[in-house]
């Protein structure tokens, strides 16, 4: 047996104590240069604070729940419909469905957390938002809000209305609230002469609180995009005000409206995929 | 009935889902890859598998999407998928198959991490095999040698690798991007115990005076190890040349020239550090169970897995002899040697096991497997395994020590509440005989390291005969007794004894034709025993499998309280001894009174690095 070709240097090293100078063990070993684990770990933890709970805590709740839109869009313009979950708890999966006139609305796409699995199926005049963390992750904790996104494609009123929502937590508890919001958004014909932007109108919601867009956090300033009216209308089943958005959600939707045209695309290519 | 849908990388949707956040299917650029068999084949993991692949991936997820609200009849209809059994297909379901998935995006603990807990956090991103290796080699750095107040050094470790390892993992972690998860040991920091050939770290066999026993090739399990994308991060601590159950070796210490005599230490265990760790294979035990590495690799050829394991409060295997391939490992007595896994629970040691199976021709035991060793030992892992199980037990293997006594009593009943049903066997005349048969260390163990020394020993390595380790005194000087007695065993006395016709290849064959007769005439699934008492042996119960060459799988089953009068916090073990090539069986039956019982404790001191 010849001896190895070329046999590694120094590429291990003996335990402490090791006599040196019967050989070259007591070496130089590269540093080693791969982050340590109790960094990573430490970074996993400080960006998943905000939206993550220990596991196994009670069956998910909301603190609140509502469904926030404009009140009147035009013609082609990009409607935002924020559904605010408030505090969420030990959130593993979860479904949303919604509808609205699909003769006014065109369905675009929808936000959902960082990570897990998501599924957005429209058609009809319904929507359904689902998803899921996986394996054994933990469940969602904080501020959670979920954006639909949609164009203006006709006038006339649309109601938008959540007919179903079911919380899954991490202990496979499901819970289900009793009330569920609605709104409705006008889409208004085109105006005759490419003017400014309409004036102010006031919230027209008839059972929670008025709340105007403050601009960092409400939905309708995010677009970025053409004038369009600035107020909100919100309507909870627990009368709550309309919440900022969660600080976890806020930059996947800035992204996702950045992609507003690319949402469009994967939501037809989802289509097909599902034959 | 089932889509065609294929899984997609994992990876990818991390991806994905980070940089979009949208709630949209992927970009059809998303190759889909599917390995070509699941690497988990736990009825945990595979009976909710709605794709046809054996596993739960996005695309079974897609599948539970796709059906939600459909009820028996519609087409979207799945009665797997119908987790809940409510006859409607709800998000509730959804999320049940998703909790199958081997994936998990929340903070990473290391200390006691299962195997799947690592493939998870890898898989959701949260850590690589570098994150990982680096991490296992800084707690060997900060725990191996640190003595603790009151007690010893673990010592576990004789070679730590750090450049050949981090090139591993990183090879590992370019796998799992472009491939996925293709094993569930790819990118695992794992413990060889130092008699297994390894081309890139020196085997020593723990003895000074192979120190410089740098071999060209693997041992055929290293070899496998790797293939299957493990990275060798440590070559353990062994009694030398894997003779003893106290781990005390000689390698890289001081001896002569400079120091005479040789120096030598002792691998303790991390649970009560003024104990041994068992031997042989007593540093994978330490480390295993210090979390020092992730799994680990030990031989038995008479105890040497089983009793690290007991001590460790560690899930060890001591396959049937012709089930793993010897070939590169330093021998002891081929008559019967073997090499296994050392794990902090079933599942991991069933992993480690399914890497390392597989017919050698330069083993030609092994060949006696052909036909009987299944795809994974994983798809034994079900936690209902003992339900109807008929387990057997000779009330005198259990002997007298309070803790032993109180534990395998509590173990008998907890294997009756699993659904088992227990019967004392009185063993037939000749049981006696099968366990007073000696080891055939005595009489092999010259023969069978000539043959390791011609094939496989670095040329540098001046030390070549067993003679000339005497003469060296570069060894454990305590055994020099045993050294001198073995290597006057001449060629007819080895023929006598482990010839075709030999005493002992005699005695081996009807220890297994009598031990085999007494499961089948009880009926028995497995003969359960205590491994070991509380850092003791237990009469001569460890040589039950070597004896017949039949298969032994060793549980934790609770420790010394200080009411016992023994040794408190000491572990013991159950073992379980089944036929020839049923590890599928006994893992089986072992894991689900893991499951039931949940014995294993962590180790106090060597926690998580602050």
């Amino acid at each position: 047996m010849s001896p190895a070709p070329t046999r590694p240097s120094r590429g291990w090293r003996q335990r402490p104590g090791a006599t040196a100078g019967r050989r070259a063990t007591t070496s130089t070993t590269p540093a080693r240069t791969a982050t340590p684990i109790r960094t990573i770990a430490v970074l996993a933890l400080a960006t998943l604070t905000a939206t993550i709970a220990p596991a196994a805590l009670a069956a998910p709740s909301t603190s609140t729940l509502t469904i926030t839109a404009p009140v009147e869009v035009a013609v082609e313009e990009t409607v935002s419909v924020v559904v605010d979950l408030g505090e969420v708890t030990d959130l593993y999966s979860y479904a949303l469905d919604l509808a609205y006139d699909a003769d006014v609305l065109t369905f675009v796409s929808a936000t959902a957390p960082d990570g897990g699995f998501d599924s957005t199926d429209a058609d009809g005049g319904r929507v359904a938002v689902v998803h899921s963390r996986l394996g054994t992750s933990p469940g969602l904790a904080g501020e959670l809000s979920v954006e639909l996104v949609f164009t203006a494609s006709a006038p006339g009123d649309s109601q938008l209305v959540v007919t179903a929502l079911d919380l899954v937590g991490s202990d496979g508890e499901v819970s289900s609230p009793e009330t569920l919001p609605e709104t409705t958004v006008t889409v208004l014909a085109p105006a005759p002469t490419v003017s400014p932007s309409p004036s102010p109108t006031t919230s027209a919601s008839p059972s929670a609180s008025p709340t105007t867009s403050d601009g960092a956090s409400g939905p309708s300033s995010t677009t970025g995009s053409a004038p369009d009216p600035t107020d909100t209308a919100t309507s909870g089943s627990s009368g709550g005000r309309l919440s900022s958005t969660g600080a976890d959600v806020l930059p996947l939707l800035l992204g996702a409206l950045a992609l507003t045209g690319l949402g469009a695309f994967l939501a037809v290519r989802r289509k097909a995929a599902r034959r | 009935m089932r889509a065609a849908h294929r899984a997609r990388p994992i990876v990818a949707v991390l991806a994905v889902g980070t940089a979009l956040g949208v709630g949209t299917a992927l970009p059809a650029s998303a190759a889909p890859v599917t390995p070509a068999t699941a690497p988990m084949l736990a009825p945990f993991y595979t009976e909710l598998d709605l794709t046809g692949d054996a596993m739960v991936t996005v695309a079974d997820l897609d599948v539970v999407a796709a059906g939600l609200g459909a009820v028996s009849g519609d087409a979207a209809w799945n009665p797997i998928a119908d987790v809940d059994g409510d006859g409607i297909l709800t998000v509730a379901d959804l999320a049940a198959v998703s909790g199958r998935m081997i994936y998990d995006d929340g903070p990473f603990e290391l200390v006691e991490a299962s195997l799947v807990d690592m493939q998870a956090a890898m898989n959701a991103g949260v850590i690589t095999s570098a994150d990982l290796t680096s991490a296992y080699l800084e707690r060997i750095d900060a725990y191996d040698t640190r003595v603790p107040s009151g007690g010893r050094a673990l010592n576990s470790v004789i070679t730590a690798s750090t450049t050949a390892a981090l090139t591993a993992a990183a090879e590992a972690d370019a796998v799992r991007a472009e491939e996925g998860m293709t094993s569930l040991l790819l990118g695992i920091p794992v413990g060889l115990k130092d008699n297994i050939d390894t081309f890139d770290l020196p085997t020593t066999a723990g003895c000074a005076c192979w120190e410089t026993n740098q071999t060209t090739t693997d041992a055929t399990i290293a070899a496998a190890l790797r293939e299957a994308g493990a990275v060798i991060v440590a070559k353990t601590s062994l009694d030398e040349f894997a003779f003893g159950f106290v781990s005390e070796f000689s390698a890289f210490l001081p001896g002569p020239p400079g120091t005479v005599p040789q120096t030598t230490a002792l691998v303790a265990s991390p649970y009560v550090t003024t104990q041994s760790a068992g031997g042989s294979s007593g540093g994978t035990g330490a480390a295993v169970a210090a979390s020092l590495v992730a799994v680990g690799f030990g031989t038995d050829t008479g105890g040497s897995i089983r009793v690290p394991s007991s001590y460790n409060q560690l899930v060890g295997i001591r396959p049937t002899v012709g089930l793993v391939s010897r070939s590169g490992i330093v021998p002891l007595a081929l008559s019967q040697d073997t090499a296994g896994p050392l794990g902090r629970s079933v599942t991991d040691a069933a992993v480690a096991l399914d890497a390392v199976v597989g017919v050698d021709g330069t083993d030609p035991v092994t060949q006696a497997q052909a036909g009987l060793v299944p795809e994974s030992y994983t798809a034994s892992l079900d936690a209902g395994a003992l339900d109807g199980a008929r387990i057997g037990y000779v009330p005198a293997m259990v002997g007298t020590n309070p803790t032993t006594v109180r534990l395998f009593q509590q173990a008998l009943a907890d294997l009756e509440d699993a659904g088992a049903v227990v019967v004392p066997v009185t063993p037939p005349s000749g049981f006696a005989a099968v366990l007073a048969e000696p080891s055939g260390s005595t009489n092999e163990f010259r023969h069978d390291l000539d043959a390791y020394i011609a094939a496989n020993l670095d040329p540098a390595v001046p030390y070549r005969s067993l003679q000339e380790i005497i003469d060296s005194g570069r060894f454990v000087t305590g055994r020099q007794s045993s050294y001198v007695a073995r290597a006057a065993v001449t060629d007819e006395t080895y023929e006598g004894w482990a010839g075709p016709d030999g005493t002992h290849t005699l005695a081996l064959a009807a220890g297994k034709e009598l031990v085999t007769g007494m499961l089948d005439d009880a009926g028995l699934d497995a003969l359960v025993y205590p491994s070991t008492n509380p850092y003791a042996s237990l009469s001569t119960n460890m040589r039950l499998s070597p004896n017949t060459g039949m298969p032994a799988v060793t549980v934790p089953m609770g420790q010394a309280t200080p009411e016992d009068g023994t040794i408190a916090g000491a572990g013991v073990n159950l073992e379980l001894l089944g036929r020839d090539f049923d590890e599928g069986g006994l893992l089986g039956l072992a894991f689900a009174y893991e499951q039931a019982t949940q014995h294993r404790v962590t180790p106090t001191g060597y926690g998580p690095l602050g």
